[in-house]
């Protein structure tokens, strides 16, 4: 080596010990003799001492997971054949072994084949840190809430490990709690429409003059008040329509008679009245064109839409037969009266007017023979109609002793969504089921489920006497969350089948303000899984909770496909009546799909008309066929229907013209018997599938009779079903009058020993108020 | 030893070093300990007698060549722009290191930084896991000579770099 080269790299090879000896020691020599040499060897040896001092030292190991995979990895590694380089031999020695010992060693297992999507295949699954590092912070992610980035990051993890459990469980309750989310956010929305509606349009058009005239094309024209128009050129609240219920011809929500169907000719309404007269073209009180361009609202099933269709009156000669389901809910005068005591009538299609006479107890004999019935028929002159007769057929159940009932296995099934939070609603449902509870012994049980959110167990099935359980378990409960009923209830009847009482009374209870959202689960199904349930012997009952009446018709519904009632419950003093008082009744089952079918003889009644049971009439073919579901009938309960009557020669209101005579088929001879009706009724015992019948007969010596002189419950049932049809039926307030209304109630007040009948005085006091 | 051992003292021994240079190669803590698993993985599928000897520059190899399938797996292929080599795998994992402004060794890693890919790699491989030029060679894929010319001028630059930095603080 001659000249100096700073750029050999000979002097970091030689300050490295890389050398051979030999040009080391050259190396060594040649420094000494070079000043410039060794100046820059010891530049390299100060940079080389830094770095081996100060070599950024990361200090990482590997997951104990993965090394544990490395070391199991290489336990089962295959022994390995070492030496013998003959071919042949080795051969021979490998497929010797290989026969003697194939179930043993461990290539008689099966060795997994390397994939594209794990190069390295081992008997265990590598642990990836990149792939937990991705799923730590997906998850962190979703702690977060960022739950859009969360997805991203849980995918990702995803497409390189199929089924890494833990990304898909973080990624299914990540999509839960979307969904949550959404349904609440829809849930605020709905109801925040309902709410603006409701007081924009329900109260606007009761307490004003709610005459046809107003619901008139006139509003558009402008001859009302201009106030009238300003109110009613609001445009309706708007909801998103990503809603699948949502169709072409939606409806307007609430007062969709009022209003009517937003079709495709921007009008609203038409159609005909019963007796024939054309209902005019209502525009809601908003200008047509304003009409049309409001949005369509969304309607939350098309299903809750209850229109009544007045019974007419209907000729004996042509509709011999009277064939409908007995009913003893009681929401609809509840509702009513919670209407009134608001201060605005209720709305028309909410009145039941079966539902209305049967609220109140009437004293009616109970049978004494064993039989599930007594009946007791009666006759007067028709109070609002003198021309016509008013006839009552009241039913009476057995009663049970209360010492001598079934022991109950019931689940209460809790709406606790956020809109239960409102007006004490979750208070009261609270106190109606604490007080039910303390109706209970030892040999009851109870059980309570709430859905909102996530379906839950708030308190497993427990025996009835254990009050302060039920208490503490009850008091626990808050309003909060979204509705999610379909798990709610499958939760609910899988306990209370769980826990079956045989010979006892197996009931789910559900406690709703009316908003049972089943999310995606179709009604339909939930219909025919309730139907199921009671085939199976246990039943559903509904509670209604606070709300309008715009979903009872749904839950009214539901609990007649589950063998159950429906009661309305707005007030501590309703939860004692329907949960205490008559317990046994809302409870226990005595009779099963109870149908009543009345045949009247043409000779002694020209025409009829039955009051209310709109909803419950069956085809006269249904009366005999045990498949056709009707309604239950509980432990001393009473069921009272009405008809008015025409007699013979009698002019017949409203009908339409006669049906030809026939002519193949001649009608057998009528006016030889004297009975006025036959009463036939059928009924199933409560676990039973083939129904019996009873037959009762009306003698015509009662034509003339007046039971209204004699029976107080009579008078008080038909002041009640006039007070219903008044509020209904604008033409029968030129018959009766509320005065006359209330002064036929007086005569029937008797003892009213929960003061329900005084209460009902009371109503007809407001009504008369808001109408004057 | 038994291969079980074998590879038990392996991983004992080169588990933390394999770590530390797999993460300078890529700045990412859980890609560095997969691409070691992987490399021990591959090490016991491997047959003892061909890797006895140099068992260092073969996992160093392996281990190289697995983060580079991992990081080409993460990202579609880019041309190496020398702007884009400049600004690879920061030494950002020290942060304690660098919060030091004043001292001089702390300014390394970001001059180790800026060195070019297969410069650092080398330096990495010589100073921090102490491989010699042949083990290094083996590791890189180059000659011996490769390596010394690259190692030499590698430690001219930093001392350059150092030294006007040096200037510059006093």
């Amino acid at each position: 080596m001659n000249e100096f080269d700073p750029n050999d790299p000979i002097w970091t090879a030689f300050l490295l010990g890389e050398l051979s000896s030999e040009k080391h020691e050259e190396v060594k020599a040649f420094l000494k003799n070079s000043e410039d040499a060794q100046r820059t060897v010891q530049e390299l040896e100060q940079t080389i001492s830094l770095l081996n001092h100060e070599f950024p030292q990361h200090k990482l190991t590997l997951l104990d997971d993965q090394r544990e995979c490395i070391l199991n990895s290489r336990a089962s590694k295959p022994k390995q054949l070492r030496g013998l380089p003959a071919a042949w031999l080795s051969l021979a020695a490998l497929l010797i072994v290989f026969l003697a010992t194939w179930p043993v060693m461990p290539w008689g297992k099966v060795t997994p084949l390397p994939s594209p999507e794990n190069p390295s295949v081992q008997i265990l699954p590598v642990v990836s840190s990149q792939q937990n590092a991705l799923l730590q912070t997906g998850i962190k992610q979703m702690e977060a809430g960022d739950l859009d980035a969360a997805e991203q990051t849980l995918e990702k993890v995803l497409t390189k490990d199929r089924y890494n459990i833990h990304a898909l469980q973080a990624l299914k309750e990540l999509m839960e709690q979307r969904i949550e989310t959404r349904i609440l956010e829809r849930e605020k929305q709905v109801s925040k429409m309902f709410d603006e509606v409701e007081k924009r349009w329900i109260y606007d058009l009761d307490t004003s003059d709610s005459t046809p005239d107003f619901l008139d094309g006139q509003i558009a024209t402008g001859k009302k008040d201009p106030t009238d128009v300003t109110r009613s050129t609001e445009t309706l609240p708007t909801v998103p329509t990503e809603n699948p219920d949502l169709h072409a011809d939606t409806y307007v929500i609430v007062h969709k008679k009022r209003i009517g169907r937003l079709g495709a000719g921007g009008g609203i309404g038409g159609g005909t009245f019963p007796d024939g007269r054309e209902a005019p073209r209502r525009l809601g009180g908003m200008p047509k064109q304003q009409y049309e361009e409001a949005q369509p609202v969304i309607s939350p099933s098309q299903d809750d839409f209850a229109e009544i269709q007045r019974n007419s009156f209907k000729r004996v000669s042509d509709h011999p037969l009277s064939t409908f389901s007995i009913d003893v809910d009681t929401a609809a005068y509840a509702l009513m009266r919670s209407r009134l005591q608001q201060g605005s009538l209720p709305p028309k299609d909410a009145i039941r007017i079966e539902e209305l006479v049967n609220y109140f107890d009437y004293t009616y004999e109970a049978p004494s023979d064993g039989n599930a019935f007594a009946s007791h028929m009666a006759l007067a002159p028709c109070p609002w109609e003198p021309e016509h007769k008013l006839l009552r057929i009241a039913l009476k159940g057995r009663e049970i002793p209360r010492e001598e009932r079934p022991p109950f296995n019931l689940v209460f099934l809790l709406d606790v969504s956020g809109s239960m939070d409102a007006s004490n609603k979750l208070t009261l449902v609270k106190s109606s089921m604490k007080a039910l509870s303390k109706q209970l012994n030892d040999q009851d049980r109870v059980a309570i489920v709430v859905y909102a959110g996530a379906a839950g167990l708030v308190l497993p099935s427990t025996p009835g006497n254990r009050t302060a359980e039920i208490s503490t378990a009850l008091d626990r409960l808050s309003a909060g969350g979204s509705t999610a009923g379909g798990a709610g209830i499958h939760l609910a009847y899988t306990i209370a089948q769980k826990h079956f009482v045989e010979d006892g009374v197996n009931r789910v209870i559900l406690c709703t303000d009316g908003d049972f959202n089943v999310g995606t689960v179709q009604r339909g199904d939930l219909v025919d899984l309730i139907e199921e349930k009671a085939k199976s012997g246990v039943q559903l009952s509904v509670l209604g909770f606070g709300m309008g009446n715009y979903k009872d018709s749904t839950l009214e519904g539901l609990s007649n496909k589950g063998n159950g009632n429906y009661a309305y419950i707005d007030t501590h003093q309703e939860a004692h009546k329907v949960l205490v008082e008559d317990m046994l009744g809302t409870l226990v089952t005595i009779a099963k799909d109870v149908k009543i079918q009345v045949e009247f003889n043409p000779a002694q009644v020209a025409a009829y008309r039955l009051i209310g049971y709109e909803n419950r009439m069956l085809k006269k073919e249904d009366f005999n066929n045990d498949q056709v579901d009707a309604g239950e009938i509980g432990a001393g309960h009473r069921v009272t229907a009405l008809y008015q009557l025409v007699p013979p020669g009698g002019e017949i209101p409203g009908e339409a013209p006669a049906v030809d005579p026939l002519k193949y088929n001649q009608p057998p001879a009528a006016g030889s018997s004297t009975e006025i009706l036959t009463l036939k009724l059928r009924h199933k015992a409560p676990g039973g599938e083939i129904s019996q019948k009873q037959e009762f007969v009306l003698q015509g010596n009662q034509w003339k009779g007046n039971a209204l002189k004699t029976d107080p419950e009579f008078r008080f049932a038909s002041s009640v079903a006039a007070f219903g049809q008044w509020l209904r039926d604008e033409p029968f307030r030129e018959q009766m009058s509320l005065e006359e209304i209330a002064s036929l109630a007086k005569s029937g007040l008797g003892e009213d020993r929960f003061g329900y009948r005084n209460e009902f005085l009371q109503l007809i006091q407001s009504a008369n108020t808001l109408t004057n | 030893m038994a291969d079980s051992d074998w590879i038990f003292s392996l991983v004992q021994r080169h588990e933390m070093a394999l770590c530390r240079y797999a993460f300078s190669l890529c700045g990412d803590e859980a890609m560095a300990r997969d691409a070691v698993q992987e490399c021990f993985l591959r090490l016991c599928k491997t047959k003892r007698h061909k890797i006895e000897g140099h068992e260092a520059a073969w996992l160093y190899r392996v281990c190289r060549t697995r983060v580079i399938d991992l990081q080409r797996k993460e990202k579609p292929m880019q041309e190496l722009s020398p702007a884009l080599e400049a600004s690879l795998p920061s030494t950002e994992a020290s942060p304690d290191l660098a919060a030091q402004h004043q001292d001089r060794a702390a300014k390394l890693p970001e001059l180790l930084s800026r060195l070019p890919e297969r410069d650092r790699e080398a330096v990495t491989l010589k100073f921090q896991e102490n491989l010699s030029y042949r083990e290094i060679a083996e590791v890189l894929g180059i000659s011996e000579g490769n390596v010394g010319y690259i190692l030499h001028h590698a430690l001219r630059k930093l001392r350059t770099e150092l030294t006007s930095l040096k200037g510059a603080l006093s």
